[in-house]
């Protein structure tokens, strides 16, 4: 059975698209953090929140108010520990990496998107020649 | 939390982060040679200390991005330079120049660049981003 059968596709994708907003903005803080003394890239585990967000699950604060709302919640943010140390202010952002990911995830909500069109536009067609 | 986050911000702060390091290297560049400063003495080279945060899910989002937080001088030892003519030099004839080193500020030069483009790079993928949302509302 695939991972996410029996999900509404609209809602699937929406999902999607957000939790790839959250990535985009762990990625840009990653990036401008490239030159941080003691900074440790973070990275998402993105099927683990998509499956989080459509089961309401708040392991990553989606839909959270606030800060405090997330205690006792499990982290789905993986903190980077295989990066080799290549800089000697303890900074472990690999530039070329981050960049390869931010294109694979502006990809990744490209093609929500571009579904999400697809689907609404299938609907549309459809009610337009419903007569 | 994590939505209340926009990752043009987080390279915004990163793109003046990144101006402030190459404003302070082009100081430093053009102060390689200057002898007097107002607080007496040769010129310092100059760092710009960054600070950043990682992002967790108790982090406050006023908080992301990276920032200079402070420039400070270097304290490694002034260039000692035999000129016995320069009008600073001392009785032994030595003049002290700035201990800037042109292959340092170049090296940082080029990876302050190379990290302003990265934030650039996010930046337009942001603004690909939104245009990709915009267009499910054009159906």
């Amino acid at each position: 059975m695939p991972p996410f059968s029996g999900v509404e596709p609209v809602r699937l994708l929406a999902e999607a698209m957000h939790v790839a907003t959250i990535n985009q903005a762990l990625i840009a803080n990653n990036i401008a953090n490239a030159d941080t003394p003691n900074y440790n890239p973070v990275s998402l585990d993105f099927q683990a929140t998509l499956r989080a967000a459509l089961e309401g699950r708040d392991s990553i604060s989606l839909r959270r108010t606030h800060v405090r709302h997330l205690e006792g919640t499990r982290d789905l943010l993986e903190f980077e520990r295989l990066a080799i140390l290549s800089k000697n202010d303890y900074n472990k952002v690999d530039l070329d990496h981050e960049m390869t990911r931010l294109s694979e995830n502006t990809g990744r909500y490209t093609i929500y998107g571009s579904l999400l069109v697809k689907r609404f536009r299938a609907i549309k067609d459809m009610l337009t020649n419903i007569r | 939390m994590l939505e209340a986050i926009s990752p043009t911000e987080i390279a915004v702060s990163g793109l003046k982060a990144q101006r402030a390091r190459i404003n302070i290297i082009a100081n430093n560049l053009a102060n390689a040679l200057t002898t007097r400063t107002a607080r007496g003495g040769a010129f310092r080279r100059q760092m710009a200390i960054l600070r950043g945060n990682q992002i967790r899910p108790t982090t406050d989002p006023a908080r992301f991005g990276v920032k200079v937080t402070r420039v400070v001088s270097d304290p490694s030892p002034l260039r000692n330079v035999y000129d016995p003519g320069h009008p600073d030099a001392d009785a032994d004839g030595y003049v002290e120049y700035p201990n800037v080193d042109l292959s340092v500020e170049m090296v940082n030069l080029v990876s302050a660049q190379r990290a302003y483009d990265a934030n650039v790079a996010v930046i337009v993928s942001g603004k690909r981003m939104t245009q990709k949302a915009l267009e499910i509302i054009q159906v």
